[in-house]
């Protein structure tokens, strides 16, 4: 069975704010989605949004930030065929190993 | 496997890697140093696109693909983790083994979840590792036929 939508994730603190807001305003990161590798919750996000589930891409946000230690980035998904943008996530992630470049 | 990047702005790309309503367009500025060099954990190929996935300079927890013309090879050596799968839609991908194993591996890395997590870490360091092995020069034309065959 098929979960139902999934509303936004609300803001901890004014930097998450500020990172959702600056999310919803500039370009994002397409993570993956379409016909190449469709998303795990495309038939999900087709039950409840429409479209088939190549429309429907993972994005993120170009920006990220390191909040108490914490990994913070936006994730959402997108029809991109529409441009509808639905289910603002807040991803906080805790790597055992601290992010580096190389 | 080793790349260069040598352009980082959408400018720079064939117009097939342009898709507007993914926001990649000529205006788009990736998050890419020029002139640095980035190990490649993964490679995909779909419909002419060729993507390298890298920890680029938004690097927070996963690897993330950037298109191909964007880099030059500086190490095209294969790592000895890396299988290639060619999927029945045409999606042509080269990865460590986990990538294929564990259903929708990506999809859970992107999401955070703690085991994905944990196995791209440790396989990133192992990649790091094999990639800082410096590169044994190639066997010349005269070394290769002066060598005795083993059959003989």
């Amino acid at each position: 069975m098929l979960r139902g939508a999934i509303p936004d994730d609300i803001p901890n603190n004014l930097q998450e704010q500020i990172l959702l807001q600056d999310a919803k305003a500039q370009p994002a990161i397409m993570i993956q989605g379409g016909s190449s590798r469709p998303l795990g919750d495309a038939p999900r996000l087709v039950a409840h949004y429409g479209g088939q589930p190549e429309d429907w891409y993972k994005m993120a946000s170009n920006q990220s930030a390191i909040i108490e230690g914490t990994v913070v980035e936006i994730h959402w998904y997108r029809n991109a065929r529409t441009l509808q943008n639905v289910e603002y996530k807040i991803k906080r992630t805790y790597p055992k190993i601290a992010p580096k470049n190389q | 496997m080793k790349i260069r990047c040598i352009a980082n702005k959408g400018a720079n790309l064939p117009e097939i890697y342009l898709n507007p309503p993914l926001d990649i367009t000529t205006e788009t500025e990736f998050k890419l140093i020029v002139g640095k060099e980035y190990i490649v954990y993964a490679i995909s190929q779909w419909q002419g696109n060729l993507s390298y996935y890298i920890c680029d300079e938004r690097y927070t927890y996963y690897p993330i693909h950037n298109p191909a013309p964007l880099f030059e090879i500086v190490d095209g050596r294969y790592s000895r983790y890396w299988q290639v799968q060619l999927a029945t839609n045409g999606l042509l991908e080269i990865a460590f083994e986990h990538w294929f194993s564990i259903p929708h591996f990506y999809d859970k890395l992107t999401d955070g979840a703690a085991e994905s997590l944990l196995i791209f870490e440790k396989i990133k360091e192992l990649m790091d590792a094999e990639a800082a092995i410096p590169q044994a020069p190639p066997f010349s034309v005269e070394e290769l036929l002066a060598m005795v065959p083993s059959f003989a």
